[in-house]
């Protein structure tokens, strides 16, 4: 049951077979990056530290005709058989008509319609929780219920995602391709549902996976309309194991979601080069995988984090572009902080990267802390403001908002220049476990964050 | 000597830094006909254009690929060289065995290790990803290396890193090999648990950790 209007792209899969025959060292060194790098030339496109974080609207325009060029002249190579799918101009266009302007997602009174929104785009975007990006500790059934029951009951959090495993599963360690990994990728569905059901939102739209192997993504059972990754690799590659991932999803009726993941730093190079490769994943995803929502996550692969200057400059151009250009409804950064929960950094990353997101026509979520290294480093509250942060940057037009991202990101880039951003706290040890609720200490964090926003002329209200 | 200022020396250099393949070669060739001894072309000429690259990388001036083309021509003129001069072994930098472990396919962070490892005049094993503990170690025993790098970037496929160090022990070959372990969900705590010999946190503290683990 596919849920799209886009047909099952068995002619674009038929080309992994039939495509140019194209080594992957060479494609990345002789196909891609110098394509890219003749992109980035020919339309003049650099990232500035000194210029606005927000892009203008002939920066957007012209990354978006880079972007698209970039993946029309390479394509998207098939790590399996080493063939490259090439796209027509006319399929692009005509499948990217086929997108969906908005979406309903959950069920009965949980439901939630996201939107495929654009740059300065009033309508409010879609707030996602969850344990996203880092380890869960080893007592899975025990904490994981309440972590995700503790998510549901944040309000303002309309959707809840996982994307994370612990090390050890009922004492054995969980395993890539072995049943332990099957068996807690079903755990981690019965917790979620567990978790939203004792908060009284059964019908809370439901995502993630966290399941490396095929066998372990297919074992579980989710609710119909869910959504589950299948990914377009960095850079422009994919494979087999990514075609039936999506063919799982369309036979399930759940929905697919990807996107780019380039990495300032790798082959995707500079910040302006991780922007275009994004978008043209992006693409190359809903054309491959009928993605019914993509993603921005471009990384900084020395210090990973998306919260840096040049990553939220880059995710914010790639966003942009994505809104304005194909219509693909997008999530985004932060996903992970560089400081753990209970600190001012972690807040203040959040507020820089969902500024940002939110007027660039993003769907912004966060998940771990400490770059997805700690177990458990997770916090609904971050969810929370992170809502507010959005709310509040409805009504900013792109240079106010690159002015205000400006002021909160000089408040943490030494720490982060220094590389002493603090690990914080777990869930257990920031939350009252028993009321699910904060901490005083970590309440005291986010309404100190709030007045400093506040005073930089950003008017959170606490609701 | 006719080259008494070390020309050819300097033009290697450069030509590494301006990724210009065919002018290393070249410049290798006259080194070599002026007399030039391994070392000296290896430290003054190649040496100094690898760390020149690697410095730039640093600073974020250059990227993966430009690294990773700078060690390919950094390959090439060893191949030269070991061809010319015969002296294989007088050459050989200490040799490394890189991998992602089994069931994981990210590669970005090895790589970045990988290509700064050959700046520095290591002799890297690149085996790639999803790669069995018991290929790792054919591999590090068939090359002659020294050190095992291990990358894993999930919880799911860093448990590898452990069965191969246990499998080291098991066969005997434990003391053998120095293995240096990372990648996302890597800890320093996790590296003690297991046993490793080392845990780099990023790819700029690898080549410290591998050169305090040759000095003890």
């Amino acid at each position: 049951m596919n849920l799209m209007k886009k047909p099952i792209p068995w002619e674009f899969w038929r080309r992994a077979k039939e495509g140019e025959y194209c080594r992957i060292r060479d494609f990345e060194i002789k196909r891609f990056y110098p394509k890219l790098r003749e992109k980035l030339r020919e339309y003049d496109i650099k990232y500035n530290p000194e210029a606005p974080l927000l892009p203008s609207d002939d920066l957007i325009r012209d990354a978006y005709e880079a972007s698209l060029e970039l993946l029309l002249d390479v394509g998207i190579l098939c790590t399996d058989t080493e063939r490259i799918i090439k796209f027509e101009k006319e399929e692009i266009d005509r499948n990217l008509r086929l997108l969906p302007e908005k979406m309903t997602l959950g069920s009965g009174k949980d439901e939630v319609v996201i939107y495929a929104r654009g740059v300065e785009d009033s309508r409010p975007p879609v707030i996602e929780g969850g344990p996203i990006g880092g380890p869960l500790s080893e007592d899975l059934e025990e904490i994981a219920p309440r972590i995700y029951e503790a998510y549901a009951r944040e309000p303002l959090v309309d959707r809840q995602w996982c994307h994370g495993y612990g090390q050890n599963f009922r004492g054995m360690p969980v395993e890539s391709g072995t049943p332990v990994e099957m068996e807690y990728e079903n755990a981690i569905v019965s917790s979620m549902v567990e978790g939203i059901r004792r908060a009284g939102r059964p019908g809370m739209p439901i995502g993630g996976s966290s399941a490396v192997s095929l066998e372990a993504y297919m074992s579980a059972e989710w609710p119909k309309g869910t959504q589950l990754h299948a990914y377009i690799m960095p850079n422009m590659k994919t494979d087999y194991d990514s075609m039936c991932r999506a063919l799982h999803c369309f036979n399930r009726g759940y929905l697919v979601w990807g996107g780019g993941q380039a990495a300032i730093g790798g082959l995707a190079g500079p910040p302006e080069g991780c922007a275009l490769t994004t978008v043209a994943e992006n693409i190359a995803g809903y054309l491959l995988y009928n993605y019914a929502e993509g993603s921005t996550f471009v990384i900084d692969a020395l210090h990973s984090g998306t919260t840096s200057r040049k990553t939220i400059w880059s995710n914010c151009l790639a966003m942009s572009v994505i809104a304005e250009h194909v219509g693909l409804i997008c999530r985004g950064i932060p996903y992970i902080t560089y400081a753990g929960p209970c600190t001012e950094m972690a807040f203040l990353e959040i507020a820089a990267a969902t500024i940002g997101g939110t007027v660039s026509g993003n769907n912004p979520n966060v998940g771990t802390g400490k770059g997805g290294t700690g177990e458990d480093l997770f916090a609904p509250l971050h969810s929370r403001f992170q809502a507010q942060v959005a709310q509040a940057s409805l009504k900013l037009r792109r240079g106010d908002a690159s002015l205000l991202m400006d002021s909160v990101l000089k408040r943490y880039e030494g720490t982060l220049k220094e590389r002493k951003e603090p690990l914080g706290k777990k869930f257990q040890e920031c939350y009252d476990l028993s009321t699910l609720t904060p901490t005083n200490e970590f309440t005291k964090v986010y309404s100190d964050v709030v007045q400093e926003l506040r005073d930089l002329g950003l008017p959170v209200e606490t609701f | 000597m006719a080259d008494v200022e070390g020309k050819c020396l300097e033009k290697l250099k450069d030509s590494i830094v301006e990724l210009d393949q065919d002018r290393a070669i070249n410049a290798t060739m006259e080194a070599i006909k002026e007399g030039y001894g391994i070392e000296k072309i290896v430290m003054d000429g190649l040496g100094k254009g690898l760390q020149i690259m690697g410095k730039k990388y640093e600073n974020g001036e250059i990227f993966l690929p430009e690294l990773t083309i700078a060690g390919d021509i950094g390959t090439q003129v060893m191949e030269l060289l070991k061809k010319h001069l015969k002296a294989k072994e007088a050459v050989s930098g200490t040799k490394i065995v890189l991998a992602t472990t089994k069931g994981d396919i990210h590669d970005l962070g090895k790589k970045i290790v990988g290509a700064m490892l050959v700046a520095a005049g290591y002799e890297v094993v690149d085996l790639g990803v999803d790669v069995s503990e018991s290929r790792i170690i054919d591999e590090a025993e068939r090359s002659g290396a020294s050190l095992i790098g291990l990358s894993s970037s999930m919880t799911t496929t860093m448990i590898a890193q452990k069965d191969l160090i246990r499998l080291l022990g098991e066969i005997g070959l434990r003391s053998k090999y120095k293995v240096v372990i990372g990648g996302g969900p890597v800890t320093r705590e996790w590296a003690e648990r297991i046993g490793a010999d080392g845990y780099a946190e990023n790819a700029f503290t690898v080549i410290p950790l591998l050169e305090a683990l040759k000095e003890s």
